[in-house]
């Protein structure tokens, strides 16, 4: 073969060049197709699987731009209106999963597609626990005539400890326990030992929940302590395609669907939710929707009474987390009223409420119980 | 505004180029400062009145320096160029060093003053050492003063280099700045380079950062978690650090510029001299250039030379941040380079290879807990996890089971091996199957790249305040 002449080896080097174009044009097209396809697609107000609202089209005026607040929105806009924003979430989330992560947006990916918040040693706040229970101790005490009980709903990774990936750093339930039974004794509520057989039934696999079995279980072991008849209430499914909070944080395509049912011969008078009255303690509208977990008692409210028809002359005062939304309706025929309080939301004196009653149940799983900072409202005056 | 955001990559990039590349060669500068003043304004409008003094006030002084030389008043020359070193370290102190010199006058006297709470203008570090360099470098007569103040400006604000390095000397695109020729070859290299840099960040820097932070807010790691934490932060400020400026060349590229490498696979170094020699080149370069050689370098016995480097090596740790550790982050290196230099070198040049590495890796690990943990008793309570603790436990296990793939990609990535790899996979391919190859991969890159920045709300940025 004869050499390329001065010439040829331009052409070539041309050639070598030009080929170089592809490479570029591929990045510019995904670039700037994506940025064409963002803005064209109509804006988004909310995302369901994210359970929030997104940044909409920021408005630019002076003040804006100069305190920072106009680039701060451009940006959360860009990110939350880029087209087919789901689907980038759900490839991250893949990818992670294929790389061996064991964990995807402080969420354990267990096994059979089951899921569970992250809560370790570390994030766990043991302080916030022990204060917590102080307060409901101090409330107990200023209520020494009226059947108070404490029922700390376990963590669903304490019991489904086998389900976790290895190894994975759990804070200490057990020591959580024992606290709470050192302090309350007969008054807490252990439901350990009867959810654990079946664990599996008790909890969502995609949802931070408990399944209204799960609640069920509970119902026959407060029955047994508070000296109740355990009315064995009948279970009817209302949705098989619920995917719940924990979907929301690890989006992968491939996540199994849960189950939901409700109890539906608990029937009640009326129920007001903060001054909105209904006949049932079930939104079956909910159903409609993403979050199907708001069928019970139609999400959380600062304070719900339920008039529930029956006449025991008892009525219960519920300080609670929304663990108690799918609890309560197995106790509708055991108390005329039901008061109950989520004192995230709530604003008024607990002590009068208090009064009116001649129960109190306090209901909560063990981790909201810890991080929540709303305890202290049960003692102010 | 980041390279790594959604508003980066889909409105201010493709925006900036297509103007750019609409404009007649000589708008193009203008162009380049008009985006880069809105990229520095994005995050702090008001700062942009800093980069505008920086601009006339480094442009001035230049003329000044260069109308005294050809007039022969050379110390009216030298009087302009204190003027500029002072007013331009008078920035970086004021806005940098107040609050941190306050704070240490209050402890040691009590003194009760007040900080002024000032935030940091974005990338100060940076562009207040390059502004130095072109009034310095005029001052030495190695390059003529630039007429035109837009070219000064885009210099200055150049916005790939703004925030994060490298740190770009004028004289090395001096020429460039006037009489670049942009090309489609160049360009679709700055891209492809730009994406690798992306994804160093997105895909591995920020990962590891996660890792790093999670470990370093436990109360009591096992000395295997601390190590696996030290491990995952030297990771992660490698590929965050070399992948900004690998964005940073690549969109020079873009633009027809040609920034000096900044970063030679540091990792693989067999000494802690030769680390430095592969790190952050254009800020060593810089200390040696414009204080190093300055003070005498080695020229005046073994003695002053020690001395010198630890000048040297206390700015660097001080330029680092404002903060003590940052100090005794700089003074350790000091110590190890003049160890080295002294005897540690010539050991080490006789002893086996993997020696080398063991001792060099050691050295930098160790040296990125002491700049990581700024505060002094988290430091000790840190490095006693390292030493003291508990060797392992099932925490330990499950990170490092969890991270697995990330860490050998991270350690395979900070080598010169893919490198070495795609070469000679590249030099069996037809050119054509090599391109095509390089397409789908940069594509697969910056497509995993975005789906990361979407779904992560974990995107810090290590330089972003240096």
């Amino acid at each position: 073969m004869s050499q390329p002449d001065k010439g040829g080896a331009r052409l070539m080097k041309r050639e070598h060049q030009r080929r170089e174009l592809a490479p570029l044009l591929a990045i510019a097209l995904v670039l700037v197709g994506l940025s064409a396809a963002s803005l064209l697609t109509p804006d988004r107000e909310f995302s369901p699987n994210e359970n929030r609202y997104l940044q909409q089209r920021p408005e630019l005026t002076w003040t804006t731009l100069m305190d920072g607040t106009f680039t701060k929105k451009a940006e959360d806009y860009t990110a939350d209106q880029i087209a087919l924003r789901d689907m980038w979430m759900e490839s991250a989330s893949v990818v992670q999963r294929a790389a061996g992560r064991r964990e995807v947006n402080d969420t354990w990916l267990g096994r059979d597609g089951r899921y569970f918040a992250k809560v370790t040693p570390d994030t766990f706040d043991a302080a916030q626990y022990e204060k917590n229970l102080a307060q409901v101790r101090t409330f107990f005490d200023a209520h020494p005539d009226k059947d108070c009980r404490v029922m700390m709903v376990p963590t669903p990774a304490c019991l489904l400890r086998d389900d976790l990936p290895a190894n994975a750093p759990l804070f200490d339930a057990e020591g959580c326990f024992d606290m709470l039974l050192a302090d309350f004794a007969a008054e807490a509520i252990d439901l350990r030992a009867a959810l654990t057989p079946n664990a599996a039934e008790m909890y969502y696999r995609t949802d931070h929940h408990w399944t209204t079995q799960g609640a069920q279980t509970a119902y026959g072991v407060w029955c047994a302590a508070t000296g109740h008849t355990d009315r064995s209430w009948r279970l009817e499914a209302v949705s098989t395609t619920f995917r719940g909070t924990l979907y929301s944080k690890v989006l992968l395509p491939d996540s199994p669907y849960d189950t939901v049912a409700i109890a539906p011969d608990a029937a009640i008078r009326s129920m007001d939710c903060d001054g909105a009255v209904s006949g049932s303690l079930y939104d079956m509208a909910a159903l409609e929707e993403k979050d199907h977990y708001k069928v019970f008692m139609g999400g959380n409210y600062a304070k719900v009474v339920i008039d529930t028809g029956a006449a025991t002359g008892k009525s219960l005062l519920v300080v609670k987390d929304s663990f108690a939304n799918s609890f309560l309706p197995f106790l509708v025929k055991d108390y005329d009223t039901i008061t109950v309080l989520d004192l995230r939301y709530f604003r008024e004196g607990v002590q009068p409420l208090a009064d009116g009653a001649t129960d109190v149940l306090v209901l909560y799983e063990l981790t909201n119980f810890a991080a929540d900072k709303n305890l202290y409202k049960l003692n102010k005056s | 505004m980041v390279f790594s955001s959604t508003v980066f990559l889909l409105l201010f990039l493709p925006l900036t180029a297509a103007v750019y590349f609409l404009c007649p060669r000589r708008a193009r500068n203008t162009v380049l400062l008009l985006a880069s003043l809105v990229f520095y304004g994005w995050g702090e409008p008001k700062y942009i009145l800093i980069m505008l003094f920086s601009t006339v006030f480094d442009y001035t002084n230049a003329r000044l320096i260069g109308h005294f030389r050809t007039t022969g008043r050379e110390k009216a020359a030298k009087a302009v160029l204190i003027v500029d070193i002072v007013g331009n370290l008078g920035i970086l102190g004021f806005f940098k060093y107040t609050d941190f010199a306050i704070d240490n006058i209050n402890s040691l006297l009590s003194a009760g003053i007040p900080a002024l709470g000032l935030s940091l203008p974005i990338g100060i570090s940076f562009y207040t050492f390059q502004t130095m360099s072109y009034t310095i470098d005029v001052y030495r007569g190695i390059v003529k003063p630039q007429r035109n103040i837009l070219n000064v400006g885009a210099y200055v604000t150049l916005f790939p280099q703004l925030i994060a390095g490298p740190i770009v000397q004028y004289k090395t695109v001096e020429h460039e700045l006037m009489f670049r020729r942009e090309s489609v070859f160049e360009a679709s290299r700055g891209m492809q380079r730009f994406v690798v840099g992306l994804a160093k960040k997105v895909l591995i820097a920020n990962q590891v950062g996660a890792l790093w932070e999670e470990i370093a807010a436990m109360s009591a790691p096992s000395a295997a978690t601390a190590w696996l934490g030290a491990i995952a932060f030297t990771f992660q400020i490698y590929f965050d650090f070399s992948g900004y400026s690998d964005m940073a060349i690549g969109l020079g590229h873009l633009f027809g510029f040609h920034f000096l490498e900044n970063f030679e696979h540091p990792y693989e170094s067999r000494t802690v001299t030769e680390f430095w020699r592969r790190w952050h080149i254009s800020l060593s370069t810089w200390f040696r250039e414009y204080v190093y050689i300055p003070l005498g370098g080695n020229r005046h016995g073994k003695a002053r030379q020690i001395l010198n480097l630890a000048i040297v090596w206390f700015l660097t740790g001080l330029w680092h941040g404002a903060s003590w550790n940052f100090v005794l982050w700089g003074m350790y290196y000091a110590l190890l380079l003049i160890l080295e230099k002294l005897f540690l070198l010539r050991w080490l040049d006789k002893a086996p290879r993997f020696v080398g590495h063991l001792y060099t890796i050691l050295c930098f690990i160790m040296g990125w807990v002491l700049f990581a943990i700024t505060d002094f008793s988290q430091l000790g309570q840190y490095l006693s996890a390292m030493f003291t603790a508990t060797f392992a436990d099932g925490t330990a296990l499950y990170l490092l089971r969890s991270n697995a793939v990330l860490l050998v990609l991270a350690a395979v990535g900070c080598t010169t091996g893919p490198l070495r790899l795609w070469n000679r996979v590249e030099a069996r391919l037809s050119d054509g199957a090599a391109v095509t190859l390089r397409t789908v991969g940069v594509v697969v890159l910056l497509l995993l790249s975005i789906a990361f920045l979407v779904g992560d709300s974990y995107n810090p940025f290590l330089y972003f305040r240096f």
